[in-house]
């Protein structure tokens, strides 16, 4: 006998349209949520837009989260998805010669109830050259190489490790569909043909797929299947948001210019750093990651700037990578005017494409899975819910990708077209508000619903920017000796907490032997 | 920093000007910093915030400030919530309290698994699952448990006082740390030709008060900031058209409640706020729908004691400046808007001003984008609530009155409809992370006043009835009981108020609204 409770929500029937990463999570995360109901949960494993993801990815703390609220343990994820940990994004050739490593999370202290920022400032003022990132434990023990998990204790300096994973994406979406398997969930393997549309509501009413299990199928192969609500997890073709819903897109290639991207997936041989790595290129930024099992180096580029032959010589010749292994895709930044209309949700790429740096598009779609929980509809009149959803997903993204623009807009050390190009990018208001009060003080104000913290901004802005005009002046009624006094031992205590850290690689070992 | 210190000039003392100039002393030390207040005795005070939130207790506690003491000093009494009576409609009433209503299960809230319970003919009301609640209507109080796990620590404190005693209070604590104060009435304000920032202001002794920067806590006169700066107001009448106050001190009728009252009246509503000595009482209403006199004698037939002063008369616009950091001045208190005093929001403002002036102080030379970030979180504090306010006009079953018509019928701000909407559609409460109203608020208004969700979180049905009505009966006991063994509210205050015994540690302050310990 089931053990169903009955439910007061009429949405019964839930189809999520396209397998892949994005329709994995999606499902997991609503199997996990509706375990004792009479809701029916199904995937239609359809093919999704190649090349939407690069097969590795490295995602931010928010995975962790993910996770345990799936009740997947985290040490089964990283061995099965050949993870290795980060804690730091490097970024190498910006205005500052030296490379800085911009941590996860925060740096410094709080001290008299005023922000660190405020005291590496009026350091910084004084004499000038002691890099941001000497005061994250996470930045210094990234760049010798090292890591362990975070403590729990709060008081403790190693609780400010906060990390994040470098995954083989394809094996991370193995393990949301095994976890799929532990529940109800129905797996159709099948091809999406059409979409029918009520004329009168403008809800999707079935959907016509053609069944690849020989034994299922009818004389024409083709099955008419209806369900009450529709998420969209087919790529960047958008077929149900876009293609049949008539969602409008609008591009993002005047805030985020580039729009193709090349890259290697190689076997990794070599260290296994607990960190990513963003340069910027002739004509565009490189990405660098880590698997334990592959190595990842990516290329995003403006193709009116850059031929993809020329991106083949920059890989072989500057690169010394073999030019054989390259792959080009498309990728073109753009998301759709409303992200859930009528009964169905795009999640993924067939919402919106941001080029992958600090933030990944694994994010996107595990963030929304979640608010889509958080605002999933006890009935089909659900108007207020999508107007909701769609509110705080735009913020969402406003905010995502002004914080990757600065990756374009702080200086860079390379001279050449496309970067004078970009030099005369437009920044949103809310970015040029953030930047002005920003330069004139070092700090960052608050926006409600942003996916990057305040100490990501001030990371960014003071490692790789221009130094601000002026600090908080009641950081300067502390003598300036007791400042550089503390500021001195809390960068030899990251040191010394560094230097006690095991190697990542011999972590990561001994982690999964556990 | 430069060698000759800052010089701040406060125009004005009250809650506002002394709150600021003691926070102020504080944080600044005195070798680089001079602050200067200037107000006049023959200015009287409006006396705002009798009633307070419990962020007080954070900004008492930064200050080093002993909250027994306080308690002596302004004749306070706790304050666990506020009962909004006849406010849905006649002869109904609720507690908006300060704390959480049972917790959370499954990551959804539980005020979903109340609907549910509700829809299926339950009668207990959301308010059973609140101590803070079951605590006031017993008249009980006691300081949360320290246990951050247990019920009992999931909800907060304030207090209702003396606004002039606090005020003394804090200018004592000012003038030890070496606020200079000033008597005397501004008579002009000079300005620089260069720039259009204040200069000086000049008294009506002759005397000259020079400054960098100037803090206008003149109160309704705004005096620098809108008569000298002209920074423009933001008129919210024709959502809040209350646009006077009556107010009268009261003999004290009985032991003190733990929280205030706020009724809904004929046009407006009224306050009674119990001191240890005494109770202040007012009415709030709008001068279209009743005239003065009218007001006065509805207020003092209203009184569950004898008055003790004539009727104090009050004139106001409901709004707030267009910028309440201008050139080289902040306005703090009344000069940077009103709202009236429904959820005791008056000192709230003035603390998160101060807060925010802190955290954006400026140098002799002001970067204007600072000024305008201060603005925006101002903004944004100030239209949260004025949302918050207007919700409990218009979520009212009330016709009785032409002013009850026109409330119910007003167009709303599209920023609060659309809060609404979301609630009565599926119970989801607007989430932001900073305001001083958060989802406990909110859903204390909307169902205790009748705006009862359609449907409520599908993940409810997770739980079977069963277990459902079992968990709620545990949550709904255990307050029940809790409540039940806390202490009277006036042995509460004798305890704390009595020099001998041996004082108790009271909980920590939080800059939030309903717990102590996060």
């Amino acid at each position: 006998m089931k053990d169903f409770h009955t439910s007061a929500t009429s949405i019964k029937k839930i189809v999520i349209v396209g397998g892949g990463i994005a329709g994995w999570s999606v499902a997991a995360v609503l199997a996990n949520a509706f375990r004792k109901q009479d809701i029916k949960i199904t995937v239609l494993d359809c093919k999704t837009t190649a090349g939407d993801f690069f097969p590795c990815s490295s995602s931010t703390p928010a995975t962790i989260e993910f996770l345990k609220i799936l009740g997947i343990s985290e040490r089964e994820y990283v061995e099965r998805t050949d993870s290795a940990f980060y804690l730091a994004a490097r970024y190498n050739g910006y205005a500052d010669k030296r490379d800085y490593f911009m941590p996860l999370g925060d740096h410094g202290f709080m001290m008299h109830g005023l922000p660190f920022s405020g005291y590496a400032l009026s350091a910084r003022f004084r004499s000038g050259k002691t890099p941001y990132d000497a005061y994250s434990l996470a930045s210094v023990a990234a760049r010798q190489g090292r890591f362990r998990h975070p403590s729990g204790n709060e008081k403790s300096l190693f609780s400010t490790l906060v990390y994040g994973f470098q995954t083989d994406l394809n094996k991370a979406a193995d393990v949301f569909k095994d976890y799929c398997c532990a529940f109800p969930v129905n797996q159709v393997v099948a091809d999406l043909k059409a979409v029918s549309v009520c004329s009168k509501t403008g809800c999707i009413k079935s959907i016509l797929v053609t069944s690849k299990d020989n034994e299922r199928e009818n004389s024409h192969g083709e099955e008419v299947i209806d369900f009450d609500f529709y998420i969209d997890c087919t790529g960047s073709a958008s077929l149900v948001a876009e293609a049949a819903l008539g969602g409008e897109f609008s591009s993002l290639k005047h805030r985020l210019p580039v729009d193709r991207c090349c890259y290697v997936n190689l076997p990794n041989t070599q260290a296994l750093p607990p960190f990513t790595e963003i340069l910027p290129a002739p004509c565009g930024l490189l990405k660098r990651v880590t698997t334990r099992n592959a190595l990842q180096i990516s290329y995003t580029y403006d193709s009116d700037f850059l031929a993809d032959e020329d991106a083949a010589k920059f890989f072989e010749k500057t690169l010394n990578l073999p030019r054989e292994n390259i792959t080009f895709t498309w990728l073109s930044q753009r998301h759709i005017d409303r992200f859930w209309y009528k009964n169905c949700v795009a999640i993924g790429p067939s919402a919106g494409r941001i080029l992958d740096l600090f933030i990944d598009p694994l994010h996107l779609v595990q963030s929304a899975a979640l608010r889509l929980v958080n605002l999933f509809p006890a009935s089909f009149d659900s108007e207020v819910n999508s107007k909701e959803y769609n509110r705080l997903t735009q913020i969402e993204y406003e905010h995502i990708i002004d914080f990757h623009q600065l990756h374009f807009t702080l200086k860079n050390n390379i001279e050449s077209d496309y970067w004078a190009m970009v030099r005369g990018l437009k920044n949103s208001p809310v970015l040029q508000h953030k930047l002005a009060l920003f330069a004139a003080r070092g700090v960052i104000p608050f926006y409600e619903g942003e996916t990057l913290a305040m100490g990501n901004w001030t990371s960014m802005l003071l490692g790789l920017g221009d130094s601000p005009r002026s600090y908080d002046p009641i950081v300067d009624t502390y003598s300036s000796l007791w400042v550089d006094d503390q500021l001195l031992k809390m960068r030899s205590m990251m040191r010394d907490a560094a230097s006690k850290l095991p190697d990542h690689a011999t972590y990561l070992r001994h982690y999964l032997l556990q | 920093m430069s060698i000759t210190p800052m010089r701040i000039v406060i125009v004005g003392g009250g809650t506002a000007g002394w709150m600021t100039a003691s926070a102020l002393s504080k944080f600044l030390n005195s070798d680089d910093y001079m602050i200067t207040l200037v107000e006049s005795e023959q200015i009287g005070s409006v006396g705002v915030g009798e009633a307070t939130v419990p962020h007080i207790r954070y900004f008492n506690q930064t200050l080093g400030i002993d909250e027994n003491d306080f308690i002596r000093r302004t004749n306070a009494t706790y304050k666990l919530g506020i009962e909004f009576i006849d406010w849905k409609c006649k002869g109904e009433s609720y507690i908006h309290p300060f704390g959480l209503y049972g917790r959370e299960i499954n990551g959804i809230s539980f005020h979903h698994y109340w609907l549910k319970l509700h829809k299926l003919g339950e009668t207990s009301t959301i308010g059973d699952y609140a101590i803070g609640v079951k605590a006031a209507e017993k008249n009980r109080f006691q300081y949360p448990d320290e246990n951050p796990s247990s019920l009992a620590s999931k909800y907060s404190y304030a207090f209702h006082i003396d606004a002039s005693l606090y005020a003394e209070f804090l200018r004592e604590y000012s003038e030890e740390k070496g606020v200079q104060r000033i008597e005397g009435k501004v008579a002009d304000v000079t300005l620089s030709g260069a720039t259009g920032a204040i200069e000086s202001i000049s008294l009506e002794s002759g005397e000259v008060v020079e400054g960098d920067f100037f803090i206008d806590c003149s109160g309704f006169r705004a005096l620098l900031i809108e008569q000298t700066l002209h920074s423009g107001f933001e008129d919210w009448s024709r959502w809040l058209p209350c646009d006077r106050a009556v107010a009268v001190p009261s003999e004290k009728s009985s032991a003190p409640l733990p929280y205030t009252k706020a009724t809904a009246k004929d046009a407006g509503w009224q306050w009674r706020i119990p001191l240890q000595n005494r109770t202040g009482n007012g009415q709030v209403y709008c001068s279209k729908y009743l005239n003065d006199e009218a007001a006065a004698d509805s207020l003092l037939n209203n009184l569950d004691g004898r008055p003790l002063a004539d009727v104090n008369q009050l004139r106001f616009t409901t709004g707030r400046r267009k910028k309440t950091w201008e050139k080289n001045c902040v306005a703090i208190g009344l000069s940077s808007g009103f709202l009236e005093p429904l959820e005791s929001t008056s000192i709230y403002l003035i603390q998160i001003a101060i807060t925010k002036l802190i955290e954006y102080f400026p140098d002799k030379i002001i970067d204007s984008v600072v000024a305008d970030e201060f603005n925006r979180e101002m903004a944004m504090e100030y239209d949260r609530i004025r949302d918050f306010l207007i919700l409990h006009y218009t979520a009212t079953d009330r016709t009785d009155t032409e002013f009850w018509r026109y409330m119910q019928t007003m167009e709303k701000p599209a920023s609060l409809q659309r809060k609404i909407d979301l609630f009565r559609h599926q119970g989801h409460v607007e989430k932001y992370k900073k305001g001083m109203f958060l989802e406990p608020s909110w859903v204390a208004v909307y169902l205790g006043q009748g705006i009862v969700p359609q449907y409520y979180h599908p993940l409810v049905d997770e739980l079977s009835v069963e277990d459902l009505k079992k968990e709620l009966a545990d949550v709904r006991t255990f307050i029940e009981k809790y409540s039940e063994l806390m202490p009277a509210h006036a042995d509460s205050l004798n305890k704390y108020l009595d020099n001998n015994s041996v004082t108790q540690a009271w909980p920590p302050g939080a800059m939030s609204l309903y717990g102590v310990f996060s």
